[in-house]
């Protein structure tokens, strides 16, 4: 690339972000050479420019928005400029007020972007170097601005076997390790794995007795029978998660819509459909072609009166099959033309309209325009949607061409979730944008297709990620979430992830007392299940309440809801004193009254059901300060609170 | 970010001042991506806010919008009856209100009165659709899960006292009828919990939520709290470095057993008040409920809704017998809500609370949605009434409702906007939507009408695409 010409504006920009003087000085003896660029160069320039635009100012000055009368989405607009007239004047950098308002000091108020992220310096540059090599905006362009990742599936070659490692996700990690320098460090101890197999598996804690037998087992190759033998614990499993399934197909036992009739819930097919090991294939078939017991997921949530042309219940059924299964987000475009892709409006309203008895009119911004949506599949290689007026017919049509082998996509979207569950981040993130990088290509293209090749085995890939030697690994602490998002995020190991709500009040009810009994579980969602011959029902089949919530729970509203790791106030104020857990220490404290046990003893059995192991030393002084050599119901309840609040308890490290 | 306050200390003193630091270190929680905080308006005028919140439906004509009353006959014309109660002039020149709305009436030179809020078109109308509509400023369902407005506000402003968390909501139970879509609002939305209500449904047990458990003394509570930290720093995980899940875990514990352990919590107790004072608020739950909000603002809350709470077919929503109903509406309200103005007026925090008196949307005896929209009737209204259950506004009218606001830079002794004075007595004369409304409480706080974060990469606003203008003729 040719070196930045010497200009006024750039001088600005380059004290301010503190560029040296020197440099400047440099581009200045430079100024004499005559910048040539080829087409090639230009179109790209031209790219990188209207890239910029796309993602930091169709915002507000896009198709939809046009702030100060300044739209940048199309070349005419561009160079129409706003209300006081061009905003830039190709060749003259100085004279551009875009270059202006993007050079002045942030904090500025002209300063652009006024909104959302500052442009890197970069981005600056770029834009500074397309002004002044003449604005170049070809009349036809064929590339997009935005990025659209490989629809097909690819298998990459798995590197050789090496370091001992054979597991291909380790030897794709391997040579990801190797190109960004890190090490592989010690595996996780036992009692740590256990403990978080067990976690990420069933969603329960392992008891002593199974840790114990676990550490002492001499079987070299006891982690992975233990995985195996997790994953066939069929209904602990298909309990556990239904939690990751209701979340993502905002599936629940109460919520909007109930009211009218205007949902409907998929619990019974969904318990049997985990219960049984069905097809991710399957799965998703039975979602999109339904019976009548699967049929809640297409068909939306709608509670009475009107709504909003772009939340109609086929662009709902539109929209959430797209994040779901494809990973694509179509609500910007379910209403306008989208400013953060290229998808269309007439895209939107032509994939809802499979899901459409009669053909949709399209509407913009919720005015009609008189179009009527012709059917669209979004991406050109599912094929044709036979031409049938019958909606049942089509959606199984429909069905059937998303779950084609060579839909790369759908298993892409699926790996990167279960890889998300295990490992605490996706390969792709947020992992409903699946047009995101991912930071290793290969690894996430070989997890589908090797998905694919065995036939959408659902717990054959969490076998596969669990046996790796990746996820033995130590986790990864952050002292920031944000790093976990950042475009610089390198991948390193497991991120240390904090218990769910479920798995909180789960593990509290197997270590101390149950949490939820069978008054609270929601029988008439569990047709199959006529006596749970459990000591308690696990939190993923009650009702949300209060509790679950504030430990984060979502209100299953809308699909996509992502949980956070971290605490808060409210969620301090709930464990503290909430009804909830206050009640139960309670009970749970009288219960263990019963066995009459003297301080030291009570101490061992909460810490090996708690934590797995015996208190240390110093943790046992800490716990004689406030117990009576026969403790209390009130010493019981303390004890039993404080534990439950350690992070030892609380992460999955 | 880090967190710089040392724990035992801070502990030991617990002073506002290092909450205060406390609130400013917290690091930002969400992992909304591409957040951005808009820079506040350099001019606020309040600091707190309180919503009055009239569940289920007030009659503009029967309570601060009265029409030409017609005192019930048996076979009279419903056509006829435009308010059932008389009027009676306030300290306002030419403002009347409902009979049974006296104490209000004479605070009225403190306050505005908005005579012209017009609510959404809904269709076929759910009460909390219409409530999630004024408190998100969004119709649903939406996209993603939409905000609160006071979950907005927390977000921008934060706690204004670090021990009092910044939305307290003060009233509604969640095991009446529609409760699964009175809590889709409830929420913080995609803000992420922390910003969310803290639920006080009953407010003469306030202090139970901010105090140690029920049976748990302070010495106890102390020693439990004790044995925590103790047991956490011996923790050999500690080994294993810091992390974000922790050290949140960490700080909101501490912020917990602050509040828990503040002398500001006294403020949720309400049998502290004076007795006098009790009684003058204690109409009930919602006078109790505004006693508490006083109690709170005066020790600095940020914002706090108080309802006479939603529950269907009760309180302001009245299907049937809506005349007898409504004088027992009023007789619940009316001495509250004028002691709540009077009382922080009196300690100077009215110049800085802004005070909104609402309700989704208004009542017609005939007329159900409005005159130009019509929607599916719920009430079977006669023409002629022969009983007195017929006689009240049993219908759902949105064409025009009152608003009251008072304190934080609004004017006082004010009305704008205006109904006809003839049925249908919809809004002729200012129209304000919710958009405006939402916008005008965010104006007098500070915060900017640009103020949007990004979600699923797109910009979400606090009010629908940013739109809404505060209405400027209201304040001061």
């Amino acid at each position: 690339m040719p070196s930045l010409p010497f200009s006024p504006a750039l001088l600005r920009y380059s004290l301010i972000s503190g560029f040296i003087l020197l440099l400047g000085y440099i581009f200045l003896q430079k100024e004499e050479e005559a910048l040539i660029y080829d087409s090639n160069e230009l179109n790209q320039l031209n790219i990188e420019a209207r890239t910029i635009f796309a993602h930091h100012c169709y915002s507000c000055h896009g198709e939809v928005k046009s702030k100060g009368g300044l739209q940048l989405h199309t070349k005419k607009a561009t160079f129409a400029g706003g209300d006081d007239g061009p905003v830039i004047i190709p060749g003259d950098i100085d004279k551009s007020e875009l270059i202006r308002r993007i050079t002045l000091p942030h904090g500025h108020k002209e300063y652009m972007p006024s909104k959302g992220e500052k442009l890197t310096k970069e981005q600056v540059q770029t834009l500074i170097k397309w002004v002044e090599v003449g604005a170049p905006w070809p009349d036809s362009l064929t590339t997009s601005v935005y990025r659209l990742a490989p629809f097909e599936h690819r298998l990459p070659e798995v590197p050789n076997k090496r370091n001992g490692l054979t597991n291909p996700i380790d030897l794709f990690v391997d040579r990801y390790y190797e190109n960004n320098k890190l090490k592989w460090k010690k595996t996780v101890e036992d009692p740590v794995f256990i403990r978080r197999v067990y976690l990420d598996v069933l969603g329960l804690l392992p008891t002593p007795a199974e840790i114990s037998a676990f550490t002492q087992d001499k079987n070299p190759r006891k982690r992975d029978k233990l995985i195996k033998q997790l994953l066939a614990k069929d209904t602990i499993y298909a309990q556990h998660w239904l939690t990751f399934w209701n979340d993502l197909l905002r599936n629940d036992y109460s919520g909007t819509g109930y009211i009218t009739g205007g949902r409907s819930s998929i619990t019974p097919w969904l318990y049997e459909s985990l219960t049984k090991n069905k097809s991710y294939d399957s799965i998703v078939h039975q979602l999109i072609s339904p019976s009548e017991a699967s049929a809640g997921f297409i068909k939306g949530i709608q509670w009475r009166g009107t709504i909003n042309a772009s939340q109609r219940v086929e662009m709902q059924a539109a929209q959430n099959v797209a994040q779901v299964f494809l990973g694509l987000n179509l609500k910007c475009a379910s209403c306008h033309n989208s400013f953060i892709s290229d998808w269309k409006l007439e895209d939107a309203y032509g994939f809802a309209n499979i899901f459409a008895e009669e053909p949709l009119e399209i509407y913009r911004c919720d005015q009609p325009t008189g179009k009527i949506a012709s059917n669209n599949l979004l991406f050109k290689p599912l094929g044709k949607l036979k031409v049938t007026t019958d909606r049942t017919e089509r959606l199984k049509d429909l069905a059937g061409l998303l779950v084609q082998e060579k839909n790369g996509r759908l298993a892409r979207t699926f790996v990167n979730r279960i890889w998300a569950q295990f490992m605490g981040r996706g390969l792709i993130e947020p992992l409903d944008f699946m047009d995101n990088l991912p930071w290793d290509q290969d690894l996430l293209d070989w997890l589908a297709f090797d998905f694919v090749r065995n036939n959408y085995d659902i717990k054959d890939v969490m076998y596969q990620i669990l046996s790796s030697k990746i996820y033995q690994q130590p986790s990864v602490a952050y002292e920031e979430p944000e790093k976990l998002v950042s475009k610089d995020y390198v991948f390193q190991g497991m991120v240390r992830r904090r218990l769910s709500a479920e798995q909180f009040a789960d593990a509290v009810s197997q270590a101390f007392y149950p949490v939820y009994t069978d008054s609270n579980f929601v029988k008439k969602h569990f047709p199959q299940i006529s006596d749970l011959k459990t000591p308690f029902v696990r939190s993923s089949m009650v009702k949300n309440d209060i509790f679950l919530t504030a430990l984060g729970r979502p209100n299953r509203e809308n699909v996509g809801a992502v949980r956070n790791s971290q605490s808060n106030l409210i969620q301090a104020l709930e464990v503290t004193n909430g009804q909830v857990l206050n009640s139960r220490l309670q009970l749970g404290a009288e219960k263990w009254m019963l066995a009459n046990l003297r301080k030291e003893k009570l101490t061992d059995s909460l810490f090996m059901n708690f934590l797995g192991r015996l208190p240390t030393v110093r943790e046992r002084k800490a716990t004689q300060s406030i117990l009576a050599e026969k403790p209390t119901q009130a010493n019981i309840q303390d004890l039993v609170w404080a534990l439950t609040l350690l992070p030892e308890f609380q992460l999955i490290y | 970010m880090k967190n710089t306050w040392n724990r035992r200390e801070f502990i030991k003193t617990a002073s506002k001042a290092t909450l205060a630091a406390m609130a400013a270190g917290a690091p930002a929680s969400s992992l909304l991506t591409g957040c951005t905080k808009v820079k506040p308006l350099n001019t606020s005028t309040a600091d707190t806010v309180i919503l009055l919140w009239m569940a289920g439906g007030m009659a503009h004509t029967e309570t601060f919008d009265p029409k030409k009353y017609t005192p019930f006959e048996k076979g009279m014309e419903g056509n006829r009856v435009l308010s059932t109660f008389p009027n009676f002039p306030t300290v306002l020149d030419g403002i009347h209100f409902s009979e049974g709305l006296q104490e209000i009436g004479k605070v009225m030179d403190k306050g505005t009165i908005i005579r012209s809020y017009v609510a959404a078109d809904l269709g076929h109308i759910l009460h909390s659709r219409h409530q999630f509509n004024w408190h998100t400023c969004y119709e649903p369902p939406q996209t993603v899960a939409a905000p609160h407005i006071g979950a907005w506000i927390a977000k921008e402003l934060g706690p204004k006292n670090p021990v009092i968390p910044a939305f307290v909501d003060i009233g509604q139970r969640f095991t009446v009828g529609e409760a699964e879509e009175l809590k889709a609002f409830h929420t913080a939305g995609f803000l992420g919990n922390e910003y969310g209500p803290f639920f006080i449904p009953d407010p003469s047990q306030g202090l139970d939520s901010v105090r140690p458990p029920i049976g748990m003394d302070l010495k106890r509570f102390e020693a439990r709290n004790k044995l925590y930290k103790e047991l956490t720093a011996s923790s050999p995980i500690g080994e294993f470095g810091s992390d974000y899940q922790k050290e949140s875990l960490h700080r909101s514990m501490e912020q917990a057993y602050a509040l828990l352990h503040s002398p500001e919590s006294a403020a949720f107790n309400l049998l502290d008040e004076p007795k006098k004072s009790y009684d003058l608020y204690n109409t009930g739950r919602f006078g109790l409920g505004c006693l508490l909000a006083k109690r709170l603002t005066q020790q600095g809350a940020r914002f706090i809704s108080v309802t006479t709470e939603y529950e269907p077919f009760f309180g302001w929503d009245t299907h049937d017998n809506g005349h007898t109903r409504l004088a027992l509406m009023k007789k619940q309200i009316d001495m509250p809500i004028a002691q709540l103005i009077r009382d922080l007026d009196e300690t100077g925090h009215l110049d800085r609370t802004l005070i909104i008196l609402a309700s989704e949307f208004s009542r017609d005896m005939m007329v159900e949605g409005r005159p130009d929209l019509k929607v599916k009737e719920q009430v079977a209204q006669p023409d002629i009434l022969h009983e007195l259950k017929y006689y009240g506004m049993h219908r759902h009218f949105t064409d025009g409702c009152s608003v009251l606001m008072f304190g934080g830079g609004i004017k006082k002794g004010f009305a704008y906007g205006k109904t006809a004075d003839d049925r249908p007595c919809k809004t002729i004369e200012n129209p304000i939507k919710i958009a405006g409304l939402h916008q005008t409480i965010y104006h007098a706080l500070g915060i900017s009408p640009e103020t949007q974060y990004e979600i699923e990469k797109r910009p979400f606003y606090t009010t629908p695409d940013g739109k809404g203008k505060a209405v400027m003729d209201l304040f001061a």
